[in-house]
């Protein structure tokens, strides 16, 4: 099992569905949730000011796109700018409801982003994940 | 040279020169007359001066010169006298050996009286002949001109009878011999003609008669053949030197010609002046030179007004573009020149002209004029500029509608994500209330479709949006597998069974998510209508057919009678079957997508056979 899930979405519903969903599939042991890019980015900053083995760092992000303050493009280049090179085993899987093609190819033309889930999040969209190369050591 | 003074026998000819009964003359070796006596002079009744420097043989009636002077002057001789009388001499020469110069003397003794007289009767005889036929020359001479001039000419007496007729007048030369002495009225109860002319001629005869100066007429004549004659006659008088009337020529000019182009220009003027286009001459300077009413009409100018004013200037008073610099350019290169003026009358109201302006050349390639054509198209650019505004207004409130559903397919996306989130997460085995039980059921087949159908919509909205995707060339195969890859499942579940192959038309210029909905939906739609217990079959083709590739997907399905549904197959949200799946948006999808890469699709089906489709992409 993964053990730290980090869901970045403005919608409390989505989170808590998410939530829910992640515990019933048996994906993750522990979830971290942001409300927006910068309350994400935050917490990594907050993680880089404390000594590594005491650091709370999720093997994966789960990141919408349309937030307030600042969406999933500015968080990612946020990430990519100051704590990619920190935290480099980080995943990153778009989990949106954007029904625009462009979020999907940008999605796709981007090196920090694994995949692109269109919400909401199902047992099958998990177990792909489970399944997928990078994931598939922590359930064996 | 004095001979008498400078010569040795100067006694001699001092003697002869005196002598009264004798003519004396002393001639050069050319027959020059250097000196004469009196007795010589007085005889042909001439001055000294117009006989000296002279040759003597101009004063011979009969001027025959022979090899010498002495073989000339010698023997009897006439000689003509100033007044054209004769007298007879018989002549002796002698060479006078000079200082200088060789001279002949020559020596005049007068006949008798008789012999001149004879001479003179027969001479005179002899001139009057070659006088008459002379005359007869001359006659001939005048009357061949006047037949030769391409007009009719008759010369009248102060009676109206004829005294001559051209050819061109009276071709026939019976008729012309004949009306010499008689007049147009005996002429029209011979040959039968209408009295009027001979009236009307007679009325102009006596004006000009009477009134002693020139008149002029046209007439106007229908000749056998029915065609039209334009003639015009003049009659001239003619007066002696005492400014008495002598007799009248009438001339007639066949202008049929003339008048005929005139008759032309007549009709292309009748056209310009009353052409609903304004049309305008200038001479090479650009000075006009004509307008037509319209143009007048159009600009709100007077005629009078305009007439010899430069077309820049006026033009440039109306006009608000500037077009003219170029379109003067364009006309001094020697081309014609199309444009739009967009010009105010005087009243301040503005109109729009379709200018045409045509250098005009003659025929030898020199530029005379410009011919400058407009049409008032006001009303259509008007018309152009409410559709244009119009046009406008609907394009923003399409934005503003695209952008609200935008707006409300997102906003609504949020939340029903949810709902099949919530929904996936309840484990019906759970609530134990029956009724609570099937409520949410309930709940969640609603939700379910409300998700489908908000899909649907969305995807329809990306297609009608998106114009900018990319064309790129697509193999059909591998737009083929990864399709199936994403419908592997539902496939597998179905036990389809496919045969395809591309080898004919391996690849196209394609959008690469649009044919790959093409063929999910098609193979989709097969699946959900196959037949029952049937597995599905699927054959899918690809060929190139002049220049164009053409696909053809055929199933073995439950098909439809097309008949019932025809145009309605491609539409949104039409439903053909009462399956649980259907929502009626595939097919329409479908098209939409062909479309949107300019292709086309055609479907043929049969109850209970299946159904196939041919896509065409250009």
């Amino acid at each position: 099992m993964i053990q730290r899930v980090m869901l970045v979405d403005d919608d409390d519903v989505t989170l808590m569905i998410c939530k829910l969903r992640l515990k019933k599939s048996n994906f993750c042991e522990e979830v971290i949730t942001a409300e927006n890019g910068e309350e994400a980015a935050n917490y990594f900053e907050q993680q880089m000011t404390l000594p590594e083995d005491e650091r709370v760092i999720p093997e994966i992000i789960f990141l919408d796109i349309n937030m307030p303050i600042m969406n999933g493009w500015d968080f990612l280049e946020e990430f990519e700018k100051k704590y990619q090179h920190e935290f480099p085993q980080i995943k990153i899987d778009i989990l949106s409801s954007s029904v625009d093609p462009k979020d999907e190819e940008r999605a796709a033309s981007h090196p920090l982003i694994m995949g692109f889930i269109t919400k909401p999040l199902t047992d099958d969209n998990l177990n792909q994940l489970v399944n997928s190369e990078t994931f598939l050591k922590y359930f064996s | 040279m004095n001979f008498t003074k400078s010569n040795n026998s100067s006694i001699l000819l001092n003697s002869l020169f005196n002598n009264r009964l004798l003519g004396v003359v002393i001639i050069s070796k050319n027959g020059e007359i250097m000196d004469a006596n009196n007795y010589f002079i007085e005889k042909l009744a001439y001055t000294k001066e117009e006989i000296l420097h002279n040759r003597l043989i101009n004063f011979f009636a009969v001027k025959e010169e022979k090899d010498s002077i002495e073989t000339t002057f010698i023997g009897e001789q006439i000689l003509l006298k100033k007044d054209g009388e004769f007298v007879g001499f018989n002549l002796t020469v002698d060479l006078l050996e000079g200082e200088f110069e060789t001279h002949y003397l020559v020596l005049f003794q007068q006949e008798n009286k008789q012999s001149a007289d004879q001479f003179n009767k027969k001479k005179l005889e002899l001139y009057n002949t070659q006088k008459e036929s002379e005359l007869n020359k001359q006659k001939v001479f005048y009357e061949t001109i006047l037949n030769n001039i391409p007009s009719d000419i008759a010369v009248f007496s102060l009676e109206h009878k004829y005294l001559f007729a051209n050819l061109i007048a009276l071709a026939d030369p019976e008729k012309r011999s004949w009306i010499i002495g008689r007049d147009d009225f005996d002429y029209i109860e011979k040959y039968n003609k209408p009295l009027a002319i001979a009236l009307e001629r007679r009325k102009n005869f006596e004006r000009v008669l009477n009134l002693r100066e020139e008149f002029e007429i046209e007439e106007e004549l229908t000749l056998a053949n029915g065609k039209k004659k334009w003639v015009v006659r003049k009659m001239s008088p003619v007066f002696d030197e005492n400014n008495e009337l002598i007799f009248i020529i009438g001339y007639g000019l066949d202008i049929t010609k003339i008048k005929q182009s005139e008759n032309n220009i007549k009709k292309f003027m009748l056209a310009i002046e009353q052409s609903g286009a304004s049309m305008l001459i200038t001479n090479t300077d650009g000075i006009i030179e004509y307008v037509n009413p319209t143009f007048c009409k159009n600009g709100g100018f007077e005629k009078s007004n305009i007439i010899g004013q430069n077309f820049k200037s006026i033009q440039s008073k109306i006009n608000e573009s500037n077009v003219q610099q170029t379109m003067w350019d364009m006309i001094t290169l020697e081309h014609t020149w199309k444009g739009v003026f967009s010009n105010k009358r005087k009243t301040g109201e503005r109109f729009y002209e379709q200018a045409i302006v045509s250098p005009v050349f003659d025929e030898k390639g020199k530029k005379t004029n410009y011919v400058v054509v407009n049409e008032d198209i006001t009303d259509r650019i008007l018309f152009e500029e409410e559709k244009k505004k119009l046009i406008e207004e609907l394009t923003s409130s399409y934005n503003e509608l695209k952008q609200f559903t935008y707006i409300t397919s997102h906003n609504l996306r949020a939340p029903v994500t949810n709902l099949v989130g919530i929904i996936d997460l309840i484990d019906l085995d759970l609530v134990e209330d029956k009724t609570t039980k099937e409520l949410i059921f309930g709940f969640k087949k609603s939700t379910e479709k409300l998700n489908e159908t908000l899909n649907d919509l969305i995807k329809t909205l990306i297609i009608k949006e998106n114009t900018s995707l990319d064309f790129i060339r697509l193999s059909f195969q591998s737009l083929f597998n990864k399709t199936i890859q994403g419908i592997e499942q539902q496939i597998d579940k179905a036990k389809v069974e496919f045969d395809v192959n591309f080898d004919e038309a391996p690849d196209c210029v394609l959008i690469s998510s649009y044919m790959e909905s093409v063929f999910q939906n098609l193979i989709t739609n097969s699946i959900k209508y196959a037949k029952p217990n049937v597995p599905a079959q699927i054959k899918i083709r690809s060929r190139r057919e002049d220049g164009k590739t053409i696909l053809t997907y055929k199933d073995n399905g439950i098909g439809m009678n097309l008949n019932k549904v025809k145009d309605r197959v491609f539409g949104l949200y039409q439903k053909f079957h009462k399956h649980s799946d259907s929502k009626g948006i595939g097919l329409y999808l479908v098209k939409s997508h062909i479309q949107a890469m300019k292709g086309n699709i055609e479907i043929s089906s049969e109850v209970d056979r299946g159904t196939s489709f041919t896509i065409t992409f250009k």
